[in-house]
């Protein structure tokens, strides 16, 4: 008997292929039994076996199958069958008919099958691509094709579905676009016998304003019951996008009814009917009256106990520190290990001791107790000062009621450990000062705030600025005596290994003024009160929950190289709703919600029960019982604080490190958070577009995502990279010298996601260098520039979406003069091909790329292993 | 019930309006009060801050203005591309001086100071003087100083007369910038 070669396996063969089967074998067995002298052949291959294609799922009892197009769950799997094992394998090819564009309406996970040899099935899905338009409900069949191997198609060779359209999402975006106000207050101004408020009002939105008016009183109560100290309203002008308006209050001293805590409030409303879409805007203020009829403008000497040595009471609920699920006086807590993973550091690590950490902010409160003692003396600022009667230069008090950002920024980064009271700062030793930068408009405050002054103030020894603001964003680029500025202070200061700056990613995920919109999505079913009728379930859908709102890089501070741009994390390790996602972002901290349903920051207020913040705060009492402090701080101006304190923990590690030595071990330890994060597709025009990426890992093998930047900062894990990284060793950083340009017109297809490209050779460079962050500047014409997504790709393959499709800040806007940076290269070598793609999402506008150039920024950064 | 009381000091800024609308009875065909500035990246119009300007001027081919009080309200009206822009200044309001983006297509404010480079800033207290401030700052390592100019000073009259000064290099006005808020 003739051998097998290869495997023996009992097959079902057909009578016919037996019997083809042995008379091959006659011919051809060699060896074995018989003993003879024939010449063997090699066995003849089986008959082609049959390919199924069939619906994966049990009980799939029709032929055709329905998708919903917004279904995200609705992908269908298909499974590949062969009748019988192969041993070689095989390969099926499919095919796609319909009306239903593959790509553009669908997509399959594989347009190739193989079933290696021995196996029978594989499997595959197909899915639907979320579009824009109305276009009824379409059709796919998918059937099998070329097949290679010996097989072929059976009975079951195509399957059909259908995928249901959901209509249009939006019938047009020009129909939300509106005014949106912004109102503050601008001063005050403090005289002997009366205060001035100025009322700004903004308008940041996309549409005129009108009929709206300017309400302004004070109480003797924060929550503005019962009677009016002052009460006036006026009727608003109509005020244009960017366009602002200003109103004086004038108040005698002797108005206010004697010493104690007064409320004061602007706020702007409209009658819907007319001026729709326009909503209420409000801020409050107030001051202190003190006993001698004066205004509050110093820092106040108020006894508080402290207890040095023991432990701060509300450290066991400061989760940014160490999450072990606590719920911080939310109702909710987080996850274990959401937060600066410092557990090593709390024990045994540095403590940010002698590191110069500048507050930028509203203010600060010097004397705070759990702030006082790592407050450097005569170093803060007052830019009030001149307006503020009775106010000092070196104290930046500020003397609203309603709450003191910068006070509170100013605990997340250092207040002092172990003292007994309150919490402690993520660097508890730092020396902290502040300059009241976002509670004046002179002309003289940035450059007196970050570092530009060596006199009053003096802020050209400060390590570290924590910038905890931003602007509402918009088509600014960044002014020449800005770029000078931050250049200086990162060449010059801290003995030119350059001063840290860091800032606030941005809160405006959310902030859809004029964005994409319906109302009414279909989202799944349940049954009618018959208990038979099925009943469809409609839900508010936008897809800017999924992409966001306001992108963080729509300001232009964003856009420089210099500063470390922080998002926001919650306390089970995902984003905070608020936090911007942009490429120009460079880590994550925590920062958390509201401090109400889930975790916010713990953190110091301004002093005194009813003042500051505390009337939003949850904390007992018992552990808060001056009401110094609030469990509800939040925003990415939350995030920011956290960041810097781990900076000034780097910075006492190796005080020779270098701004980017920083930025570097901050990038190449960020640990990734979020990690199934899936992508958005959308199709525009039958083609699609993603307008959320997964993760990347970049060619030089870092992680990116513009929710993220880099990551989560992993302090314990940074301090173990400082241990081991040399400073300064990161080659000469070539600070925006290498431009390249293309200057060809393109016009940019309207309404189709696959956009026009454009590609540049970048050469001529040393192979040394590497990207550190890459700036893309461009022009465009185009009525209506909300609709445009712009990608850049490097020679490696990364792509970075540095502009989201449906941007708020472009709402209404015309032609693009705009420049963005993407840290999403950061490694890679900058020499190649690197190719812009501009995608228009939207019907009915038409547009020209004119020209763009890429402005790199260049070091010899290493691969992240 | 109290009321607070508007500003005096504003008020009499609608004195100095009407005033300004008999000294400034300015036609389209006069020669244009609005003064071309460059600062900032920007190319603007700086508008008189007391005037009235009866008819659009046309100061700059394409782009008409016109100054009227309306009201409360001091109203600055612009025709710039085809569309319309307009800005409403309280009278009894904050001392406020603007000027027109040509760029950007909107008003913007103009901050009560200058920005000036020398190559020796030696003189720099005689500069502020010839500009008519209140004072000034030198920040050596940038480069520039600020030049504090109080609110009758037009700055771009004051920059345009220090440009034609040996001593300095450069003198520009200041606008007001977007507007920073707390995240």
């Amino acid at each position: 008997m003739c051998q097998c070669r290869g495997r023996c396996e009992d097959r079902p063969y057909s009578l016919k292929t037996l019997a083809t089967l042995a008379t091959l074998t006659l011919i051809g067995c060699s060896g074995g039994g018989g003993g003879s002298n024939e010449q063997t052949a090699p066995p003849p291959p089986p008959p082609p076996t049959e390919v199924s294609l069939t619906f994966a799922a049990e009980g799939t009892e029709s032929e055709i199958t329905e998708i919903d197009e917004w279904d995200e769950l609705a992908s269908v799997e298909l499974t590949v069958a062969l009748a019988e094992t192969r041993d070689t394998g095989v390969l099926v090819n499919l095919n796609s008919t319909g009306s239903a564009t593959l790509g553009g309406d669908f997509e399959l996970s594989e347009r190739q099958v193989r079933i290696p040899g021995g196996s029978r099935t594989a499997s595959l899905h197909i899915s639907p691509i979320r579009d824009f338009e109305a276009e009824g409900d379409e059709t796919v069949r998918i059937a099998l094709g070329t097949i290679e191997g010996n097989a072929e198609a059976g009975d079951s060779a195509s399957v059909s579905l259908a995928l249901t359209d959901q209509g249009a999402l939006f019938e047009n975006t020009k129909d939300n676009i509106y005014g949106k106000l912004y109102v503050s207050f601008h001063g005050p101004a403090i005289e002997r016998d009366a205060v001035t408020f100025s009322a700004s009002v903004h308008n940041i939105g996309s549409a005129e304003t009108s009929s709206t008016k300017l309400g302004f009183w004070a109480s003797t109560r924060n929550d503005f019951r019962g009677r009016r100290l002052f009460y006036e309203v006026i009727d608003l002008p109509p005020i244009m996008p960017g366009g602002n308006f200003l109103s004086n209050f004038r108040v005698a001293l002797d108005a206010f009814p004697g010493a104690g805590t007064y409320y004061a409030i602007i706020l702007t409303d409209s009658p819907a009917e007319e001026a729709p879409g326009v909503r209420r805007a409000e801020r409050r203020g107030g001051l202190v009256i003190q006993g001698d009829g004066s205004v509050r403008v110093r820092c106040p000497d108020l006894e508080r106990n402290q207890s040095p040595g023991i432990e701060d009471p509300l450290r066991p609920a400061q989760w940014n520190l160490a999450n072990t699920g606590q719920d911080a006086y939310a109702r909710t807590g987080g996850i274990e290990g959401a937060d600066l993973r410092m557990t090593e550091t709390l024990d045994n690590g540095p403590t940010g001791e002698g590191i110069r950490v500048a507050v930028v902010d509203t203010g600060m409160e010097i004397c705070h107790p759990d702030l006082a003692a790592n407050v450097e003396a005569g170093t803060s600022f007052n830019f009030n000062q001149g307006s503020w009667r009775g106010s000092l230069e070196t104290d930046p008090f500020f003397l609203a009621t309603f709450g003191d950002h910068g006070t509170s920024v100013a605990g997340i980064i250092g207040a002092v450990a172990n003292n007994g009271i309150g919490l402690r700062g993520v660097a508890p030793d730092v020396r902290l000062r502040a300059y009241n930068f976002l509670s004046t408009r002179r002309a003289d405050s940035a450059s007196d705030s970050l570092g530009g002054s060596s006199n009053r103030p003096n802020s050209s020894d400060v390590d570290i600025f924590n910038m905890s603001f931003g602007l509402f964003g918009g088509e600014y680029l960044t002014l020449p005596e800005d770029r000078k500025l931050f250049q200086h202070g990162v060449r010059n200061l801290r003995s030119g290994k350059g001063a840290l700056y860091i800032q606030a990613g941005g809160n405006g995920f959310n902030r859809c003024n004029s964005m994409l919109r319906r109302d009414e999505v279909r989202v799944g079913e349940t049954e009618g009160s018959d208990g038979v009728t099925v009943t469809p379930v409609f839900e508010d859908y936008d897809i800017n929950a999924e992409i966001g709102c306001v992108s963080a890089n729509t300001d232009p501070w964003r856009n420089l190289p210099y500063i470390i741009q922080v998002g926001a994390f919650r306390a089970d390790d995902t984003k905070s709703s608020y936090s911007s996602a942009g490429s120009a972002l460079w880590v994550s901290a925590p920062a958390g919600q509201w401090g109400i349903a889930h975790p916010g920051q713990i953190t110091t207020d301004q002093m005194g029960r009813n003042q500051g913040y505390d009337a939003n705060s949850i904390i007992p009492a018992n552990e808060n019982p001056h009401g110094d402090y609030i469990n509800s701080f939040t925003g990415t101006s939350a995030a920011a604080p956290s960041a810097s304190g781990a900076v000034a923990l780097l910075l006492e590690a190796n005080p020779d490190f270098t701004w980017r030595d920083v930025k570097y071990i901050l990038a190449r330890s960020a640990r990734i958070l979020d990690a199934d994060i899936d992508e958005v597709k959308i199709g525009f025009g039958g083609e699609a577009a993603v307008l959320r990426h997964r993760w990347i890992t970049n060619a030089a093998g870092y992680h990116f995502h513009n929710w993220y930047g880099f990551g989560a900062i992993d302090v314990d894990a940074a301090l173990a990279l400082a241990a081991t990284h040399a400073p300064d060793s990161l080659g000469t950083f070539r600070d925006g010298m290498d431009v390249f340009a293309v200057r060809e017109a393109v016009n940019i297809p309207d309404h189709q996601g696959g956009g026009v490209r454009q590609r540049v050779n970048v050469n001529g460079l040393d192979d040394a260098l590497k990207v550190e962050s890459v700036v893309v500047q461009f022009s465009i014409t185009h009525p209506f520039t909300n609709d445009l997504g712009i990608y850049l790709v490097s020679p490696s393959g990364t792509t970075s979406l540095v502009n989201p499709p449906f941007n708020d800040v472009l709402a209404d806007n015309e032609d693009l003069d705009w420049e963005l940076l993407s840290n999403a290269f950061y490694g890679e070598s900058p020499l190649g091909d690197w190719t812009l793609r501009v995608i228009d999402a939207a019907a009915g506008d038409v547009g020209t790329l004119e020209s763009w150039s890429l402005t790199f920024y260049l070091g010899e950064i290493p691969a992240k292993s | 019930m109290n009321h607070p009381q508007r500003t005096t000091h504003a008020r009499s800024s609608v004195r100095f309006g009407l005033i300004g609308l008999v000294l400034l009875a300015i036609s389209a065909h006069a020669q244009s009060p609005l003064m071309p500035a460059r600062t900032m990246g920007a190319n603007v119009l700086v508008l008189p801050a007391n005037a009235i300007l009866s008819e659009q001027v046309e100061s700059v081919p394409g782009t008409r203005m016109s100054i009227a009080v309306e009201g409360d309200f001091r109203v600055y009206r612009a025709r710039h591309k085809g569309k319309d822009h307009q800005v409403h200044v309280a009278l009894d309001g904050p001392a406020r001086r603007l000027a027109f983006d040509l760029k950007e297509g909107r008003f913007r404010d103009v901050l009560p100071s200058l920005r000036i480079e020398m190559d020796d800033y030696a003189d720099f207290d005689t500069v502020v003087a010839q500009a008519g401030g209140t004072g000034g700052k030198i920040y050596e390592a940038l480069g520039f100083a600020l030049i504090s100019l109080p609110d009758d000073v037009n700055p771009a009259e004051a920059a345009a007369e220090l440009s034609a000064s040996r001593s300095v290099t450069s003198a520009t006005i200041q606008l007001q910038g977007p507007l920073y808020v707390p995240m």
